[in-house]
């Protein structure tokens, strides 16, 4: 597979060194694996900004050709097969056919950990490598179940590492914390975006016209697969790229209906608030993020200043709660009646 | 008439014979084809096998398991030698109580000269019962009872247990299945017409249902009902399924007017405190109509999901107490307008998307392996991604394109086609 028809793919990087934009953390990663005693690692940042990325590619660096065998990706949001279940709950039960205290006995497990993870880990590593790796992606939908890891961490030590990714760690349990190096993620800046991106299209043989490198950047975040995504669907309409086909494609709908969501709410139309806000639940967004789209939209509001005063208020009062929430349906409920509230006090 | 007053309902209408006896039919065969075996085997002085000598009735409690036996004995013309669960049951108990009762013909068939010459059959009742401390050498003494014994031995059991698996070894094990709630509910009416009890429906069917299948509880709760321990509505708040029971819990909890009394009512209701909070939220606009009540509910329970939130991240449970405060007191204080009344159907909390199943999960995976993010990013990101970059091309391009790509990641073309579409 040289080359691939999705550039997403193509343009994967294939080695640590070839990520843009993170030469100082890859100088850490490697000077850690230098050392051959590499702690178990937490990696935090929002979606998007490449965390898998280097997660894999450093499991790659250290483990050389071994890591198609020493290393697993496990993603904790990926919902549990009926199977798995199963095999849970009949592993559960230790026979009496054991010799032991624990004979005929039944354990509950943590269903995931005890089917996705503990397998893994109990084996030791193949071919010669003293290490092997674990990934865990979106760590903290884990939840109470994190607490089974605990033990698993120091047990296995000595040949299995973790490496823990995360979009929200206040609600990773204090015991992992410490036992964890954390590395925090932020944007790739703009010139190594920018010189990527324009690498891309000098290959492609893409014309770029206008500041297309600044709008993909604003637009996705800073993440560079995204961008080339898009990219190539700019590409396949024709090979000189205008701004207007990017802001096409680029979906800028979901702000379009926050901004509905708050003139709804104001006015009281508490139907097409509930309309608006499947919408937006569609886009699978983080809460906050959703909170920070609102914040810039309040100011086009055709209301008081008095009023955008009062409702950036709630909004920082919500924002600063959603730390320490589970549940995304009680923040959404609390910001609209909020909103609706606010809208009768000065109607 | 006083006196059969005074017997528990159980008893009074416990059947006497197999006509009377309710959703046994096959079993009540098979007991019966055993003892006949039994008897057929010993007349003709065969020796019999060791599985044919006993056999082992298993099932919930309450079914009628022993009343089948006695039904059974009855209609056969048997008499039945019970060991039961209150005996004493070690080995030289069962020894000198079965052992002599069979052999020896007791005082009172003497009295009455038409059971003495009948044959007997050998009840041992509540085998799981035997405890290993107290009745030692229990199973032991029933197993050599067994290999030994010239009448036919039922033993009955509600699981297994792995203390005596030398007992199912050397008997036929005949599985009894829970009763149906709608043979409950007809015998508990045809009950209630003798006793000339006037009982609405709606409440037998909550006692059917409520029961699980046992048939005595059942009958042990109408005859509670009958003699006012508690009255109709009562029994109906108790004992309602459990999703129910939480709906008719949130709505006395909002006509509280009291935190203490509220919070009486929460720790009287067994589901799992983590998600108690979300519960409320996913059933509470049902019940609470007025947006003012319901803006300040969203607020405490929002309190209440922060504060579990830092319970379970710190593991420091001594918060736990103020977390059923807000729960209960926290959300009754906010309630100032009437609350509707009646019915309405429960739902359940969304407790993320863990319990959410994709279609084509095979196809999912394989694309994990090129793509590294989770299945619901792969449907949510990288999915529309690709039909983007088809959008523009016409039919047979856009499936060439299809089959390009599907042989480059080595996965079944026709699968990918359906998703991307």
């Amino acid at each position: 597979m040289n080359e691939s028809f999705l550039w997403r793919l193509k343009y994967q990087p294939k080695s640590l060194n070839e990520i843009p934009g993170r030469e100082e953390m890859i100088a850490n990663l490697t000077q850690i694996a230098a050392t051959q005693d590499i702690p178990h690692l937490l990696f935090t940042g929002p979606k998007g900004y490449g965390k898998m990325e280097v997660a894999r590619l450093f499991t790659h660096y250290v483990l050389g050709k071994g890591s198609s065998t020493n290393c697993k990706i496990v993603y904790a949001s990926d919902p549990l097969t009926q199977e798995e279940r199963d095999e849970t709950r009949r592993l559960s039960y230790i026979p009496t056919k054991r010799i032991g205290s624990t004979a005929g006995r039944r354990f509950t497990w943590p269903a995931f950990i005890f089917s996705r993870i503990k397998p893994f880990v109990e084996i030791k590593p193949i071919s010669f490598h003293p290490i092997k790796f674990l990934i865990i992606d979106d760590f903290h939908l884990l939840e109470d179940q994190q607490q089974g890891l605990r033990r698993l961490m120091e047990k296995y030590s000595s040949y299995c590492r973790m490496i823990l990714l995360t979009d929200q760690i206040s609600s990773i349990i204090d015991p992992i914390i410490s036992r964890c190096n954390i590395i925090f993620f932020k944007q790739i800046d703009f010139p190594s975006f920018k010189e990527r991106i324009e690498f891309i299209a000098k290959k492609e043989n893409l014309i770029l016209k206008g500041n297309i490198s600044k709008i993909l950047y604003l637009s996705t975040k800073g993440s560079l697969a995204d961008s080339i995504s898009h990219l190539q669907a700019a590409a396949t309409i024709s090979e000189e790229i205008d701004p207007d086909i990017i802001f096409r494609l680029v979906k800028n709908d979901l702000r379009e209906e926050v901004g509905l969501l708050l003139r709804h709410a104001l006015s009281q139309q508490s139907n097409r608030v509930k309309d608006n806000l499947s919408n937006i639940q569609k886009y699978n967004r983080v809460f906050s993020e959703i909170i920070d789209i609102m914040c810039d939209e309040v100011f086009k509001l055709p209301v008081v200043e008095l009023i955008k005063c009062d409702i950036v208020n709630l909004l920082s009062q919500i924002d600063f709660r959603t730390i320490d929430s589970t549940s995304q349906d009680l923040m959404y409920d609390n910001l609209i009646y909020g909103l609706i509230d606010l809208g009768a006090k000065y109607s | 008439m006083k006196k059969s007053q005074e017997l528990p309902w159980v008893e009074k209408y416990r059947p006497k014979n197999t006509k009377e006896m309710v959703g046994f039919s096959t079993n009540i065969k098979k007991i019966k084809d055993f003892i006949k075996n039994f008897e057929e085997q010993q007349n003709a002085g065969r020796k019999i096998r060791g599985s044919q000598k006993a056999i082992l009735l298993e099932g919930p409690p309450g079914i009628g398991k022993t009343t089948v036996v006695y039904a059974v004995a009855n209609d056969l013309g048997y008499s039945v030698v019970e060991m039961n669960a209150s005996d004493i049951r070690t080995e030289n108990a069962i020894v000198e109580t079965l052992e002599e009762s069979i052999s020896s013909t007791d005082l009172l068939s003497y009295l009455m000269p038409e059971k003495l010459n009948r044959k007997k059959i050998i009840l041992i009742d509540e085998v799981d019962g035997i405890s290993g401390k107290s009745d030692r050498g229990g199973v032991k003494a029933i197993v050599s009872l067994i290999k030994k014994t010239k009448n036919p031995i039922i033993l009955t059991c509600n699981f297994y247990d792995s203390k005596f698996k030398s007992l199912y070894d050397i008997s036929t094990k005949i599985p009894c299945r829970s009763l149906q709630k709608a043979t409950i509910s007809n015998l508990l009416k045809e009950i209630a017409e003798k006793e000339n009890l006037k009982v609405d429906d709606e409440i037998v069917e909550a006692i059917a249902m409520n029961s699980g299948g046992d048939m005595r509880s059942a009958i042990n709760d109408l005859q509670a009902l009958s003699q006012g321990v508690f009255t109709d509505m009562e029994f109906l708040d108790m004992h309602r399924d459990i999703q129910e029971k939480i709906f008719s819990f949130l709505q006395s909890m909002f006509e509280q007017k009291t935190i203490r009394k509220a919070r009486d009512i929460l720790s009287n209701i067994d589901f799992d405190y983590k998600i108690i909070h979300k519960i409320i939220h996913a059933n509470m606009k049902a019940v609470i109509l007025d947006r003012k009540d319901r803006k300040e509910i969203f607020n405490t329970l929002l309190d209440a999901d922060n504060l579990m939130n830092q319970i379970m991240t710190r593991m420091d449970f001594s918060l736990l107490s103020y977390f059923f405060d807000l729960v209960s007191g926290g959300v009754i204080v906010s309630v100032t307008q009437t609350i509707s009344k009646g019915y309405k159907k429960f739902k359940m909390p969304n407790l993320g998307n863990l319990r959410f199943r994709f279609t084509g999960e095979t196809l999912l995976e394989e694309l994990q392996n090129f793509f590294y993010k989770s299945k619901l990013d792969i449907v949510n990101q990288i999915i529309p991604q690709i039909n983007e970059i088809l959008s523009i091309y016409d039919e047979p391009t856009r499936n060439k394109r299809l089959v390009q790509i599907a042989t480059e990641l080595d996965i079944n073309s026709a699968e990918l086609k359906k998703f991307v579409n």
